[in-house]
């Protein structure tokens, strides 16, 4: 890590025969290659994944708790569970994007854990469709 | 006194036209991501802006001359046409995610899909824009704007530790993701300075007449409006960060942004969210939608001015009609307003430089300020924080928007 900081600092370092032009072009590349290294970092990727999980979980549960308590409108509920819905399973496609991924035991679980999210999704939003708010209550945990 | 009234209206304004769809976004991300940990970068920004608004109302009551125009006097007709080309696209970006942000809001209240709201706000805006005066827009929105405070009242109703409040207030990198941290950074700053404040603050002050006697309000307006107007946005990152950090709630969307006021308002959480949102990006998107109407027609030498009836100034009207029509398309197309917002304020950062380093050179010059020119430590802060800005928003923006 510090060896590529360094090698980083060396490549960005604009000695005074460099043009501005060809430094500018230094940062483009470093910026990309920033980029890419932190998108390629796994571990860092699925944490960032796990948090969304956990997000829309805890949005899911404040909603279902706050239309219970009748402090938000079934509207807004509704609203926020296709949000939270869709968030939910955009995570759950950047986790199956490649069949490497899923042989992971850490990446199955957290689509598994996905999945039943989105179906804790459905069925509360469904509930809210019948105005049923005792159904939601059960399905909470 | 008549100057009194309208100087504590200027102030007024000022912090109800403070907080829109970009210190909504970027406070509350930065708050439930990272809890009090980023509350610095809000008043530090309010700063430069504050600096950066100065000098604008000063470069026009001395020059008779708002930004766009001393730049194209000063610069020639190719720079200004960069700054205005780099203007344009950010203008159109931010209306679109403006126009977006007050859909969502309506969204939040009824229910309805914030596509079916984008064209009955796209039409308030313009009728908004068609009928009124500038005082009527800039004292009427700002002062409509004031529900904003709802953010400070829910700050307050939670009672923040003065501990964990002061801790925010100093840079800590400790802990957490890094570039994640930077983007927020960046995002901030981007949000808070928007360029089109500049033009749009000096336009303002051509159209009012301003002259060398309204130097003091105009300083008085610019660091106590905006410094009030930070204090709203500090709010908002306050209340995030009690409220959505502690659930590990990220602010994903305005969904979950709204949530952020059950603690403190119970049953009225999201009608207040709603109307705070509402108001701050309907009240944006009629000033930008303004700034590039001014912004083209400065700049190419039309007629212009909101307290002109709008068929004698007909390129100029035709100008902001046709932004706004632009951005309300873009925005019909379904593009997330919350990820365009972050898209926009770290694109803003990036092109910083462009617009802002022309203004401490005309700052400097005696045939635009006379003698009233800034000192070097101020110049030297906005040189330093423009370049370093730009500099970061080049390796963390596109690291963020890849979605690394």
């Amino acid at each position: 890590m510090r060896q590529n900081a360094v090698a980083l600092s060396t490549f960005l370092a604009r000695p005074s025969s460099v043009s501005m032009r060809r430094f500018a072009l230094r940062i483009v590349i470093a910026s990309s290659a920033l980029g890419a290294a932190a998108c390629g970092d796994p571990q860092a990727q699925l944490q960032k994944q796990r948090q969304a999980v956990q997000s829309c979980r805890e949005t899911t549960r404040i909603v279902a708790h706050a239309w219970v308590a009748h402090e938000v409108s079934a509207g807004f509920a509704r609203v926020a569970f296709d949000r939270a819905y869709q968030l939910a399973e955009q995570t759950r496609h950047e986790l199956t994007e490649s069949p490497r991924s899923l042989a992971d035991r850490q990446t199955a679980a957290l689509t598994q854990e996905c999945e039943e999210l989105s179906r804790l999704i459905a069925r509360l939003r469904a509930s809210i469709d019948v105005g049923d708010p005792q159904a939601a209550e059960r399905l909470l945990p | 006194m008549k100057k009194i009234a309208h100087l504590v209206l200027g102030v007024i304004t000022s912090i109800g036209g403070f907080v829109e769809v970009g210190s909504i976004s970027t406070a509350s991300q930065a708050g439930a991501e990272f809890g009090f940990r980023l509350l610095w970068t809000i008043p530090a920004a309010a700063f430069v802006l504050a600096m950066l608004v100065e000098m604008s109302g000063r470069l026009s009551a001395l020059s008779g001359r708002p930004y766009a125009a001393a730049v194209r006097d000063r610069f020639g007709a190719h720079y200004h046409l960069t700054l205005m080309a780099a203007e344009l696209v950010l203008d159109f970006l931010l209306l679109a995610a403006e126009l977006g942000g007050a859909a969502v809001a309506m969204q939040l209240v009824t229910g309805i899909d914030a596509r079916w709201w984008l064209v009955p706000v796209g039409a308030i805006a313009w009728t908004i824009l068609w009928l009124g005066s500038f005082s009527f827009i800039e004292d009427g929105l700002g002062l409509l704007g004031l529900v904003t405070l709802v953010f400070v009242v829910a700050a307050w109703r939670l009672h923040p530790t003065p501990s964990a409040l002061a801790n925010g207030l100093i840079p800590s990198l400790h802990g957490g993701d890094l570039a994640r941290y930077t983007f927020l950074t960046v995002s901030i700053v981007g949000a808070t300075v928007s360029p089109y404040l500049l033009n749009f603050y000096g336009s303002g002050a051509v159209e009012e007449k301003w002259t060398e006697e309204d130097l003091w309000s105009n300083r008085i307006t610019a660091f106590v409006g905006m410094g009030f107007g930070a204090v709203v946005s500090m709010g908002t990152l306050v209340v995030a960060a009690m409220t959505l950090a502690p659930r590990q709630i990220q602010s994903d969307s305005y969904e979950q942004a709204a949530l952020m006021f059950l603690p403190a308002f119970g049953r009225y959480a999201v009608p207040l969210f709603a109307a705070a949102l509402g108001v701050g990006c309907l009240g944006a998107a009629v000033e930008i939608s303004l700034d590039a109407g001014y912004v083209m027609a400065q700049g190419l030498g039309w007629p212009w001015g909101a307290n002109k009836p709008r068929l004698e100034t007909a390129r100029f009207s035709g100008a902001f009609t046709l932004m706004l029509g632009a951005s309300l398309l873009f925005a019909i197309t379904g593009v997330d307003p919350l990820r365009l917002t972050l898209i926009a304020v770290g694109l803003t950062v990036m092109l910083m430089p462009i617009a802002v380093l022309p203004m401490l050179v005309l700052m400097n010059d005696e045939r635009f300020v006379k003698g009233h020119r800034s000192g070097p430590v101020g110049n030297a802060i906005l040189a330093a924080v423009t370049i370093l800005g730009a500099l970061l928003a080049l390796i963390v923006v596109p690291l963020e928007i890849l979605g690394g």
